[in-house]
């Protein structure tokens, strides 16, 4: 009989595991890559999968494999990067919020509220609109909506924590409001916030595909998943492999992360209940 | 003023919003501590000792009166104002130390806003400190979470000391601990008190306990000081009903006289 913490916990390492094949896969991407992505060919046009294109050509004659792969890094490390610069941003205003509160906490909370109350990719679409369709613009629009869900909760934290009998002895011995927050409160609350941005990784992915997909995302050629469906879509029944293929690489990587992600929310949340 | 107070509170009133309405903590409490004294201060669970120590130590804002130390009103400062002159150990000892930093982190921090920015020089004074308390010195490099509660509660002390406060708020400070390691700490107190001269505010519910230790003791209930007096006054011809309750209470478990502590 195995315990259910040593369950979640071999969650945890597969899909750990699966998610660094996959950013492996991204990383190293141009040096397996069987052809190139860009490399159109008007005499292999939504061809089937062959020995010299193992996933097909797209309408372009391109390699849909090579294109799939270089894809992965587009949409991992973009997908990485604004779930990383949200959090920080997130949980420094939370952690500000949660531990002055006051006018400035009651002004950015409400702000917050706002943004948490409107559909998501409805900002997102509208904002990557204004701007322009491009990469950056695509994870600036998902940026300005992710923020406000790391803010709340950090800010929630944070309020929990503060009310911890050692911060009022860390007052008692002298020590600075930044000194609170940087050594006593930040320590106490990065775990978990950490863990639930990993959550938020696979729906980032979503998103960004799904701007590219309405072509405010990333600009063609460049391969990226949500705009290869996009262009495949027309030749869906001349060239399935041209449609499913990059969106079963969704669907696989979006799958891996958010069962990364939430596994190790319920490792830890049963590592917490065994301490407390 | 006929006398000169390390720490005055002068009619303190904490009222706490609730949800449904309001609920008045500490009505009109009145407190005076010489330099030097030992002050017991009882009462039952939720009568507002811990409260009353909270707005001693600037933790917390009364919504009147004022806290007046060594002459200059502290009402409404912050808790790094007088943390120079005052330090509390705390009722949750373990819940006082940050989980994420060990006992020697934690002491640091206090000898370093205590004047000591010398690293070695500050390990050299942790160890002391708790030696001094009774622990090895070893258990500094552990985390809260390794301790007992008992370990924890003496290093709450030597964290107070640290700071090298002329007054120490004990908040149930021995409650987690066996009748000797309690006696022990209560001398290391009293040690204290007539060596350096420190005044000790001792809130327990244990009336027991502050006998032979404390000079003069207050009794709370319900967020009043219903009796105060010296100590054997107080005990021997206890004036308030609630008083002779507590003290009925203890002389019926221990069908001895009570000398208790040191
Ligand atoms: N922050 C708060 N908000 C609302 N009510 C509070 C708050 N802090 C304390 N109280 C209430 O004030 C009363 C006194 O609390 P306090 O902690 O001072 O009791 P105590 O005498 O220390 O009790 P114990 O012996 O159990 O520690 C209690 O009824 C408590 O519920
Ligand atoms: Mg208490």
């Amino acid at each position: 009989m195995i315990s259910e913490r040593e369950k979640t916990k071999r969650k945890v390492i597969v899909f750990a595991v699966l998610a660094a094949i996959l950013i492996v896969i991204s990383l190293i991407a141009p040096l397996i890559i069987p052809n190139d992505p860009f490399e159109t060919n008007a005499a292999l046009m939504n061809k089937g999968p062959s020995e010299q294109f193992p996933l097909g050509t797209d309408r372009y004659g391109r390699c849909i494999l090579s294109r799939v792969l270089m894809g992965a890094k587009t949409s991992i490390f973009s997908s990485f990067t604004v779930v990383a610069v949200t959090f920080v941003i997130g949980l420094i205003l939370g952690l500000l919020c949660g531990y002055y509160g006051g006018v400035l906490d009651g002004i950015l909370m409400r702000f917050a509220d706002l943004m948490l109350s409107f559909p998501q990719m409805v900002i997102a679409i509208a904002v990557a609109g204004i701007m322009g369709g491009n990469l950056v613009n695509a994870m600036i629009a998902m940026g300005i909506t992710a923020w406000p869900a790391h803010a709340r909760l950090a800010r929630s934290t944070v309020m929990k924590v503060k009310e911890e009998p050692y911060i009022a002895a860390a007052k008692l011995a002298g020590c600075t409001d930044f000194c609170i927050m940087y050594k006593y409160i930040l320590p106490n609350v990065f775990g978990p916030l950490l863990i639930n941005a990993t959550t938020q990784i696979g729906t980032m992915m979503i998103g960004i595909a799904g701007l590219s997909f309405l072509g405010i995302g990333v600009i063609p050629p460049t391969p990226e998943w949500g705009s290869m469906i996009n262009e495949a879509r027309a030749y869906l029944s001349l060239s399935p492999w041209a449609v499913f293929v990059p969106g079963a690489a969704i669907v696989i990587t979006v799958m891996v992360f958010n069962y990364f992600g939430d596994s190790l929310r319920d490792y830890i949340d049963v590592n917490g209940d065994s301490n407390g | 003023m006929d006398k000169e107070y390390i720490l005055s509170v002068s009619n303190v009133s904490r009222t706490f919003k609730l949800i449904d309405g309001e609920f008045q903590a500490l009505k009109n409490i009145n407190l005076h501590l010489s330099e030097g004294e030992m002050l017991a201060i009882i009462g039952e669970s939720g009568s507002g000792k811990s409260t009353i120590l909270k707005q001693i130590a600037c933790l917390d804002t009364p919504n009147e009166g004022t806290v007046i130390l060594k002459g200059k009103n502290v009402t409404g400062k912050k808790p790094a104002d007088v943390c120079h002159s005052m330090q509390m150990v705390f009722q949750d000892a373990r819940g006082s130390f940050n989980p994420r930093m060990t006992f020697l982190g934690t002491i640091r921090e206090s000898l370093k806003h205590a004047g000591i920015k010398d690293k070695d020089a500050q390990i050299k004074k942790a160890e002391e400190l708790v030696e001094m308390v009774g622990l090895n010195k070893d258990v500094l490099k552990r985390y809260p979470a390794n301790l007992s509660g008992g370990q924890c509660q003496r290093m709450a002390i030597a964290r107070a000391l640290a700071a090298e406060p002329e007054i120490i708020l004990c908040d149930e400070a021995t409650s987690a601990l066996d009748v000797s390691a309690q006696a022990q700490i209560i001398r290391l107190l009293k040690d204290l008190n007539e060596s350096l001269g420190l005044s000790v505010i001792f809130v327990s519910h244990d009336i027991a306990l502050v006998d032979g230790m404390c000079d003069r003791v207050m009794v709370m209930k319900s967020g009043q000081i219903v009796e105060e007096g010296p100590i054997h006054e107080v005990l021997s011809d206890p004036k308030n009903e609630y008083t002779k309750q507590l003290i009925s209470s203890i002389l019926s478990i221990k069908d001895e006289p009570i000398t208790f502590a040191s």
